[in-house]
């Protein structure tokens, strides 16, 4: 039996993305309709292990699992032997004793994830580390932006909001200039990694002939008239605790994705926000009102996703349309 | 070891002798009574031929070489014994990471035969009692001159002085917060000035703004792409600016230690240059170790939590400019900021697993292999540049002990008052010098295995790395502490 771990997306290539994918499309009627419950991963045990709070990834995964017929148990930082200070390397260890298939892992250090995989010998899936990568995430943004027709070369999608803090940011960057898009970062200075270079695909690519570009902008308004897609990140109110912005009204002014800027928004571009939101900083009801919002579709998209990805970590990818 | 020394001293026989200069060719070196007694051009063989005589009606085996142990070094390098002035021994507090008796060993593996340990220990070196203890354990250790630096301030904290004359009376002359700064810089300041009043004392600083540093890696595209926390170039800057403009007010001795960027060379320069203009050359010095001349930050993306050290790998601009600087003398001293760590310590998240790399027994032969002959806008870097970096110009920071003088202001009337006399590694090799030796069979290739490390900590992102030049003995006082 093969197991296959995501870690980051980019253990991934853009043709394992479009399976992964399509996959994910043939389970959407299926949740959209009520759900399904089948037998794929009966006898399968997944384990949710959250050292950090989480509603969509947490859940979407266990609704997943339980879909496929697997067993899912839960497990956070409080309550179990982290509080006790087990490492993650014995953490990982004693539950590869326990022989369980999947791990889907939360962690607030960027490694963490990869650290806890070097020490078990089944599948581990991230489903958030730190500041580092958040892949699930961008595969599930992945699935609304092909339905829209956004997901192709020389394609535009900004990503606005703080950049310094996103892992979103980092594992949907990735995956969107894999396929060509042309990544726009919007924010200002103190909410943009130093050394943001480092985000551009000549830096981590092996080969970055044919992937998109990445540029920075402090101007959102300059920006939107040329976007396809904008990606609306969450600005934590602690923000203004550590001096990174003034205070949430002028942020919202600056950077929030205003009935004003909504206009400047061409009429074909969708709008993506990963969650949680901060209703009235980010955005407010007029972007949940907007025909262009897909963000209640990125949460259906993420319960399909994490079906596929489960599938796929247990190497029965092909079983899931009941065709192969 | 006692094996090998008969009581009669030593010939090394044909080495080449780099006197902490320069390179003088290959000598016939005597070390007699704990000194180098003699140096000689390479004599012929039938100096050292054993010729049987009768005498006093017995056989009896002598040479010109007159009984005493010859080594032979022909096709080696003799040099003086390496000098760190920066290290962890993690002894008091720590010592399932290291002790004096297995770091000083490993000192001595390295070539190393006088150490300064910084003060991080458990308790801290903030009192006269702790740098005794230091002390008294490295002599009964018996391999290497150990040196303790004390604190600036009482439990490193940054607010109150520690007891900078009582650890003065103890022998002490290297001051620093090293593990961090010294926060507050009126505290900072006053120590400086209280510190100038003591002759040769010099102040380490390791230099960064806390909250400039909440980090674990360098700030930059490496830390951007894999979402770590930096520590800003800004943070050793701008604290390096801060003790250099107080040592040139206070006219405090101070030394910038493990330099990690660019910007900060440039600001020692300046402050050489005031002091300089001010009469005080040798006032403001620098040293950078030689993790940071052979990695960049890209080395996290690899080794991980292996790379971790404070201050961090910064990037290869960085390097080429700490390269340039050994050169053009911007470096005072090369130094290890041996660290060690368990393997235990080292296998978590990178923010929760602590800074540091050990790094005595691999930082000759790491520099040797990587850095000699290379090319920097200064000229290139040779094997005598990085030598003196290693012997003589760190013992010309510490020769003040030499001749330590007992402080002329106050501390006569401290009731536990003895001055120490260290015996001091002079860092050079002439008749008369004590003989802290090292021969090292400098073009021998081999590989960093830290299973093999001699000292407790095993955290290196070199293993495996191909190193040049095989310490082969280590001579302290004249005996040898350290063989094959």
């Amino acid at each position: 039996m093969s197991y296959r771990s995501l870690l980051s997306i980019l253990d991934l290539t853009p043709g394992e993305v479009n399976q992964l994918l399509d996959a994910a499309a043939s389970y959407l009627p299926r949740i959209e309709a009520g759900g399904f419950k089948d037998a794929t991963l009966k006898g399968y045990s997944a384990l949710l292990l959250f050292y950090e709070a989480s509603t969509r990834t947490r859940s979407s995964f266990e609704l997943a699992g339980k879909m496929l017929g697997m067993d899912t148990i839960n497990i956070g930082a409080k309550g179990s032997s982290v509080e006790k200070g087990e490492t993650v390397r014995d953490t990982a260890l004693t539950l590869n004793a326990m022989h369980h298939n999947v791990v889907v892992m939360r962690h607030e250090a960027p490694d963490a994830v990869a650290l806890f995989a070097r020490y078990f010998d089944r599948a581990v899936l991230n489903a958030g580390s730190g500041r580092g990568q958040h892949p699930t995430q961008a595969l599930l943004d992945a699935l609304p932006l092909r339905q829209a027709g956004v997901l192709q070369r020389s394609k535009r999608i900004a990503i606005v909001g703080d950049l310094k803090h996103s892992r979103v940011m980092r594992s949907n960057l990735q995956l969107l200039t894999s396929f060509g898009l042309d990544v726009v970062l919007v924010a200002p200075p103190t909410l943009m990694p130093e050394g943001w270079e480092g985000l551009k695909p000549a830096y981590w690519a092996a080969d970055p002939t044919g992937y998109g570009e990445v540029s920075w902008s402090t101007d959102f308004d300059r920006v939107l008239p040329g976007l396809d897609a904008v990606m609306m990140l969450r600005v934590q109110r602690e923000r203004m605790g550590d001096a990174h912005i003034t205070n949430t009204d002028e942020y919202s002014k600056l950077y929030g994705l205003s009935r004003r800027r909504l206009k400047l928004l061409p009429e074909s571009a969708v709008i993506l926000h990963p969650g949680p939101v901060n209703r009235g900083v980010e955005v407010g009801e007029d972007v949940f009102a907007d025909p262009r919002c897909l963000i209640n579709d990125q949460v259906t998209s993420g319960v399909a996703l994490r079906s596929a990805l489960l599938c796929w970590s247990c190497g029965k990818l092909e079983g899931t349309d009941g065709q192969a | 070891m006692d094996k090998l020394n008969n009581g009669n001293g030593f010939i090394i026989r044909g080495a080449e002798v780099f006197d902490g200069e320069k390179m003088l060719g290959p000598r016939d070196v005597e070390i007699t009574g704990g000194q180098v007694s003699g140096i000689h051009p390479p004599r012929g063989d039938e100096y050292y031929a054993t010729v049987v005589e009768e005498a006093l009606g017995r056989q009896l085996e002598v040479s010109a070489a007159a009984g005493r142990q010859v080594i032979d070094g022909r096709g080696k390098l003799l040099c003086p014994g390496f000098i760190d002035l920066h290290c962890h021994l993690r002894d008091p507090g720590q010592t399932w990471k290291e002790d004096i008796f297995s770091g000083s060993a490993a000192a001595a593996a390295g070539g190393f035969t006088t150490v300064v340990c910084m003060p991080n220990t458990d308790p801290p070196v903030d009192d006269p009692t702790v740098a005794d203890y230091i002390h008294e354990r490295a002599r009964r250790a018996g391999r290497c001159r150990v040196l303790a630096a004390g604190c600036l301030s009482r439990g490193r904290d940054g607010t109150q002085l520690a007891d900078l004359a009582g650890l003065y009376a103890a022998g002490v002359r290297v001051f620093s917060d090293d593990g961090s700064d010294t926060d507050d810089p009126g505290v900072f300041l006053n120590a400086l000035e209280f510190l100038s009043m003591l002759s040769g004392t010099r102040v380490l600083v390791h230099a960064e703004v806390p909250k400039l540093a909440r980090g674990v890696m360098h700030e930059g595209r490496a830390s951007a792409l894999l979402g770590h926390d930096g520590i800003h170039r800004l943070s050793e800057e701008i604290a390096g600016a801060r003790a250099i403009l107080s040592a040139l007010s206070a006219g405090q001795p101070l030394q910038i230690t493990h330099i990690s960027s660019a910007g900060t060379l440039s600001l020692v320069r300046y402050g050489k240059e005031q002091a300089r203009h001010a009469g005080r050359d040798g006032l403001i010095t620098a040293d950078t170790t030689f993790n940071h001349l052979l990695l960049t930050d890209e080395a996290i993306a690899q080794y991980g939590t292996l790379a971790k050290i404070n201050p961090p790998l910064r990037t290869e601009e960085d390097r080429q400019a700490l390269l340039a600087a050994l050169v053009d003398g911007t470096l005072d001293a090369l130094v290890t900021d041996h660290a060690p760590h368990t393997a235990d310590e080292k296998a978590q998240e990178l923010q929760y697993a602590p800074f540091g790399i050990a790094g005595f027994e691999v930082a000759f032969g790491l520099i040797n292999r990587h850095l000699v002959g290379r090319a920097t806008p200064a000229g290139p870097v040779t094997l005598e540049c990085v030598l003196k970096l290693m012997t003589s110009a760190p013992a010309d920071l510490l020769k003040p002990l030499a001749t330590a003088e007992v402080p002329s202001l106050g501390v006569e009337a401290l009731a536990d008052f003895h001055p120490r006399v260290l015996a001091h590694s002079p860092g050079r090799i002439a008749e008369g010098t004590v003989a802290d030796l090292v021969l090292i069979d400098v073009d021998r290739d081999w590989q960093v295995d830290p299973d093999k490390f001699v000292g407790k900590g095993r955290n290196t992102p070199f293993a495996g790395w191909d190193a040049r030049g095989v310490v082969e003995l280590t001579f302290l006082s004249g005996e040898i502490v350290h063989h094959l």
